[in-house]
């Protein structure tokens, strides 16, 4: 009876909220799902299968291993065939019970790697998209959030260009600004640089990784460049063939071991 | 002006835009529905959606006439339900430019919705926007300009109906002649003047129209 009592509030809570409790019982992304995707041409198959912890979970592979995939299921835009995916002690999928969390409840923010700005909208716009009310304008409150955000991300003066004006690197700092606007509990980053040429890159990754660190949110990145994953994981999801090769815990490897000792069997093993 | 020149005028832009405002409406709706959804027999029904962008006038002017004449099932039901007539009448020419119409609204937007890329209606969703909301604030305003050129496509090509509008609502002076039909009739009695003057106004805005449709369909913005 108690715990039935305790699933239905819990229920109803989360459909009101659909925020994840600040004291989460355990920072972890659970992922167990099996799905075909067909592309045209071509038929794909993603069986990833992790236990994450960390504030920083990297998945790397290469082009075709299935990360990506797996980062859209867990934003909610893909929907497997079959498994579960929790984060942080919340379920967002599971296909046995049933359970499918849209994605625009999940209050996972996402990074898109060629960034999806609205071509529409002023840089401002795309900023305060996800607080704009059904009807009227966006609220005082949620326009200095706005205001700090664009400070924060140096696009103050841009605030009124298009995207089509604006350069690659300002481009990402928007789509980053909009990404947190509306206070996501967990930030998915689609291969945030390759859209970038090599010295802008590693500008922009310490930019964005500065940024990140004022905002307490787990995150997770695909990427297959070494340097990226140096720079930012905690953990490590090895990702080949549509598989989940292993899950490192990077960090403390990383005492001992150089990025190249870590990463290129991880590689190796994904092209064989 | 005498009301033998206004009168097909004003009525062939009543029946246009009526028609044009019905077939929006139903053309953007089933476009959005072949954009978002797969369902079996999808391009079939794509196909037959747009018959009436290729049969002959006189073909559809055939099936509106079994459908909604006087021993059609849909003519039928409506005189027994409402007692309404819509053979030989304008609100008939109204049907009939619609059916016409309503293919260069339904192929526009859904080509147009077809190209708004995947990742915009996904960035949507993720900061939180249901999928109504999608539609309005990302999907319309992207495609917007296809759907607005397909629209004036459309009510160029109402104006211009003459043989689904004759069959269904007939040629009545001062009730149901419209400009095209005017013109035919003006030619026929060997009015000549008239028919000049009717030609030149449906020309002119016909031009204007596709100049103005032409112009919207070249691209905004640069991605």
């Amino acid at each position: 009876m108690f715990m039935i009592g305790r699933t239905s509030s819990s229920r109803s809570e989360e459909s009101m909220h659909p925020r994840i409790e600040p004291k989460a019982p355990a920072r972890t992304i659970s992922c167990d799902i099996d799905t075909r995707v067909s592309a045209p041409g071509a038929e794909f198959r993603l069986r990833a299968r992790f236990e994450a912890p960390g504030r920083r979970i990297a998945l790397f592979g290469p082009s075709g291993s299935g990360k990506s995939l797996t980062l859209m299921a867990l934003a909610g835009l893909l929907k497997p065939q079959r498994g579960c995916i929790e984060v942080c002690g919340r379920t967002f999928f599971n296909a046995a019970s049933g359970v499918n969390i849209p994605a625009r409840k999940r209050n996972v923010g996402m990074l898109f790697q060629d960034y999806a700005l609205f071509p529409h909208l002023t840089v401002r716009d795309n900023v305060s998209f996800g607080l704009k009310p059904v009807f009227g304008p966006v609220k005082a409150a949620h326009r200095e959030r706005v205001d700090e955000l664009l400070e924060l991300c140096g696009l103050t003066g841009l605030a009124g260009q298009r995207p089509a004006q604006i350069s690659g690197g300002q481009r990402q700092r928007t789509a980053l600004a909009r990404a947190l606007a509306t206070g996501p509990d967990l930030l998915l980053l689609d291969e945030p640089f390759t859209a970038l040429d090599q010295p802008l890159r590693e500008r922009m990754r310490s930019e964005l990784f500065n940024i990140l660190e004022r905002f307490d949110i787990p995150m997770v990145m695909v990427s297959h460049d070494l340097e990226d994953v140096d720079h930012f994981a905690q953990t490590l999801v090895a990702f080949g063939h549509g598989r989940v090769l292993e899950v490192i815990d990077y960090e403390s490897r990383r005492r001992a071991e150089s990025p190249r000792q870590i990463l290129d069997p991880l590689f190796q093993a994904a092209q064989r | 002006m005498d009301m033998t020149f206004l009168f097909p005028v004003q009525l062939s832009l009543r029946v246009a835009a009526l028609a044009t405002l019905a077939s929006l409406v139903f053309g953007v709706l089933l476009g959005w529905v072949f954009h978002r959804y797969r369902f079996p027999g999808k391009e079939l029904l794509d196909s037959i959606l747009s018959l009436p962008m290729v049969l002959p006038p006189t073909v559809l002017g055939y099936y509106l006439i079994v459908l909604l004449g006087r021993n059609g099932f849909a003519g039928r039901w409506l005189q027994e339900t409402f007692g309404i007539t819509l053979i030989f009448t304008w609100q008939g020419a109204v049907i009939a430019a619609a059916v016409v119409s309503f293919p260069l609204i339904f192929k526009s937007a859904r080509a147009a919705l077809d190209g708004v890329e995947r990742k915009y209606e996904d960035a949507a969703r993720t900061l939180g926007y249901p999928e109504w909301r999608v539609f309005l604030r990302v999907c319309l305003p992207l495609a917007g300009r296809g759907i607005l050129a397909g629209t004036m496509l459309a009510f160029a090509r109402a104006m211009g109906e003459f043989g689904a509008t004759l069959m269904i609502a007939g040629n009545l002076p001062g009730r149901t002649q419209t400009l095209s039909l005017a013109v035919y009739s003006a030619t026929q009695a060997g009015q000549d003047s008239l028919a000049a003057q009717l030609v030149l106004v449906i020309s002119v805005l016909c031009t204007l129209i596709l100049w103005v449709s032409g112009r919207l369909l070249t691209p905004r913005w640069q991605a």
